[in-house]
C-alpha cells in the first residue's frame, strides 16, 4: 500500500515536471533555446532522425562501455597493488589524487594527438572511471574488522590469501557502489572524448546541433545521453539485486 | 622438561607522542609447557592482551624475546599451527557456519577436508547450523563457531582473548564447560585472558596474575583439579577455595592500585 502510494506520488511529480516544461517552452518564457517537450519528441518521430541518434548513441556507449571496463581494471589493480604491497599505497594513492586533478578539458587535445581521435573518448571515459573505482576500491577492502584481520593473519595466510578470501569478498559491496558512480561518469566521460573531434557519437552530435543551432537535435541528443546513464546504472543495479539476492 | 613457550625479560612501550611513553610490560619472563592451559588474569589495563597478541606474534615486544616452540612467533604462525579466539567473534558474515570453519584450510591453501568440518560442528554442537550465516546464530553459538574455527588445523597454540565475555552469565557457564569437554579430549597448549576468576580456575592448570602500572606478572597459581571438570567441579569445596584466594589476591592489587 505504501508503495503504490510512492509510485503514485513519484508519477505525480514526473507529470508536473514534463507539464511545467512543455507550458515553459511553449510560451518561450525561458526563450528560444528552451523548446516545449513536444517538439523534441515531434522531432525524434521522424525515421532518419531517430535513426541518427540511436546509431551515434550505440558508438558512445559502446566508448563508455569500454571506458568503464578500463577504468574498473586499472582501477581495481592498483587498489590491490596497493594491499598486496603497503609500501607502494601512499604513492599510488597521491598518484591517483594527481591524476584525477587534472581538468579532463585540458587532457583532450593532449590525448588527441598521443592516443588519435578514435580512442581518446575511450581514455577520457577510463580517466574518468578509474578514481572512483579505486577510492571504492581501497575503501572496499578496508571494510574488513580489526579482529578480522587478526584472525586471519593468525591463521598463517599470505597477502593474496587474504586478499582472496576476506578482503575482497568484504569490498564487493563499495565495489558495486564504484561501478554505480563509474557508469556515469565513463558516458560523461566518452561524450567528452568526442567532443574533442570524433568522428561520430553524441558529443559530435552536441557540438554539431549547438554550433548550427539546431535546437531540438541538441535536446534529443541531450535525452539520449542521460538514457545512456540510466541504462547503465539500471544494469548494474540489477547485476548487484542478482548478486546479493543469494546472501538475503 | 623443555618449555614450549619462553618469555624472557620482556617489556612493551607504547610511545603516545614524540616525548611521552607508558611502559605496558616491563621485563616478564615466564615459561609454558607443551599442552597445558595457561590463564592471564589482571585488574584492567595490566597489559594481558597486549603479552597475548604478543604471543601470538601479532605485535612485537620492545626489549626480550618470546620464543614459541624455539622459534619466533612469526614461524608458528607461518606453518599454520595457531588457533585464536576473541571476545569478538570475528567470523565473515558472507560465509555460512561450515565456510566460517573452513577459512583456515582456505588460508592456509589446504584442501578442505570436509569431514574434520562436520567433525568440529558436531564438536560444538552447530550441525544442524551448517548452512546458517553468522547473522542468522545467536552470539553464543558464534562464539562456538569461532572458536570450531581456531581448532579445525589443530593448532599447536591456541589463543584465547575473553572468548565468553560478551556473553550472560548463564551461557558463559555453559560455554566454560563445553570449551573444557573439548580441550580435555585433545590438550592443547593454551593461553587465555579472562577477568572471570572463575573461568580462569575452572579452565586452566595455572593461572598468572598480572598487575598494572606498569605490567609484570605478581603471582602464580597452579589448579590441581582433576580433568574433566564438570559443572559439580565448579560448586566443590577446593575450586571454591581456589577462586577465594586468587579474588582476594586481586582485590588486594586493586585496592593498593587505587590507592596509590
Amino acid at each position: 500500500m505504501k508503495d503504490i502510494l510512492g509510485y503514485t506520488r513519484w508519477c505525480f511529480g514526473l507529470v508536473i515536471l514534463l507539464f511545467a516544461w512543455e507550458i515553459t517552452g511553449n510560451r518561450g518564457w525561458l526563450g528560444s533555446t528552451w523548446p516545449p517537450l513536444s517538439s523534441i519528441f515531434d522531432y525524434l518521430n521522424s525515421r532518419p532522425n531517430l535513426e541518427l541518434l540511436i546509431r551515434n548513441s550505440g558508438v558512445t556507449g559502446v566508448n563508455a562501455v569500454l571506458g568503464l571496463l578500463l577504468g574498473t581494471l586499472i582501477g581495481a589493480l592498483l587498489a590491490i597493488l596497493g594491499f598486496l604491497i603497503p609500501r607502494l599505497y601512499p604513492g599510488l594513492s597521491t598518484f591517483a589524487t594527481f591524476v584525477n586533478a587534472l581538468p579532463l578539458i585540458a587532457l583532450g587535445p593532449l590525448l588527441i594527438i598521443t592516443v588519435g581521435e578514435g580512442a581518446t573518448p575511450i581514455a577520457i571515459a577510463t580517466l574518468s572511471v578509474f578514481f572512483s573505482f579505486f577510492v571504492a576500491a581501497i575503501s572496499g577492502i578496508n571494510q574488513t574488522t580489526a579482529i578480522q584481520r587478526d584472525v586471519t593473519t593468525v591463521f598463517g595466510a599470505s597477502r593474496w590469501k587474504q586478499l582472496r578470501f576476506v578482503q575482497l569478498p568484504a569490498a564487493v559491496p563499495r565495489l558495486f557502489d564504484g561501478l554505480k558512480l563509474g557508469a556515469s561518469a565513463a558516458v560523461l566521460g566518452a561524450i567528452l572524448g568526442e567532443w574533442f573531434g570524433s568522428g561520430r557519437g553524441l558529443g559530435v552530435i552536441l557540438v554539431s546541433a549547438m554550433q548550427n543551432f539546431q535546437i531540438e537535435l541538441l535536446w534529443s541528443a541531450a535525452l539520449f545521453g542521460t538514457l545512456l546513464t540510466i541504462t547503465g546504472f539500471v544494469c548494474i543495479s540489477l547485476i548487484q539485486f542478482a548478486f546479493f539476492r543469494r546472501y538475503l | 622438561m623443555q618449555p614450549f613457550i619462553e618469555i624472557d625479560g620482556v617489556s612493551k612501550r607504547f610511545h603516545l607522542s614524540r616525548s611521552d611513553y607508558v611502559d605496558a610490560l616491563v621485563d616478564i619472563s615466564f615459561e609454558i609447557y607443551k599442552n597445558e592451559f595457561v590463564a592471564l588474569v589482571g585488574p584492567s589495563g595490566c597489559g594481558k592482551s597486549t603479552l597475548l597478541r604478543m604471543i601470538a606474534g601479532l605485535d612485537e615486544p620492545s626489549d626480550g624475546v618470546i620464543k614459541v616452540g624455539d622459534d619466533h612467533p612469526r614461524e608458528l604462525i607461518a606453518q599454520q599451527r595457531v588457533g585464536m579466539a576473541m571476545q569478538e567473534h570475528g567470523l565473515m558474515p558472507w560465509l555460512d557456519a561450515a565456510e566460517n570453519i573452513s577459512l583456515p584450510f582456505r588460508l592456509a591453501g589446504l584442501p578442505i577436508d570436509t569431514e574434520r568440518v562436520e567433525e568440529l560442528l558436531e564438536l560444538v554442537k552447530l550441525s544442524k547450523f551448517s548452512k546458517a550465516r553468522p547473522s542468522q546464530l545467536s552470539g553464543g553459538m558464534k562464539q562456538r563457531l569461532s572458536i570450531a574455527r581456531a581448532l579445525v588445523l589443530q593448532p599447536d597454540l591456541l589463543i584465547l582473548d575473553e572468548p565468553f565475555g560478551a556473553l550472560d552469565a548463564v551461557t558463559r557457564r555453559m560455554m566454560n564447560q563445553e570449551l573444557q569437554r573439548i580441550w580435555s579430549r585433545k590438550p592443547t597448549t593454551t593461553v587465555l585472558v579472562t577477568h572471570s576468576l572463575e573461568e580462569a580456575v575452572f579452565l586452566s592448570d595455572r593461572i598468572l596474575m598480572m598487575s598494572p602500572n606498569p605490567g609484570t606478572v605478581i603471582s602464580e597459581y597452579l589448579v590441581p583439579l582433576p580433568r574433566p571438570r564438570t559443572l559439580q567441579t565448579s560448586r566443590e569445596k577446593d575450586f571454591l577455595s581456589l577462586v577465594e584466594s586468587v579474588t582476594s589476591r586481586l582485590d588486594e592489587i586493586c585496592s593498593t592500585e587505587l590507592l596509590s
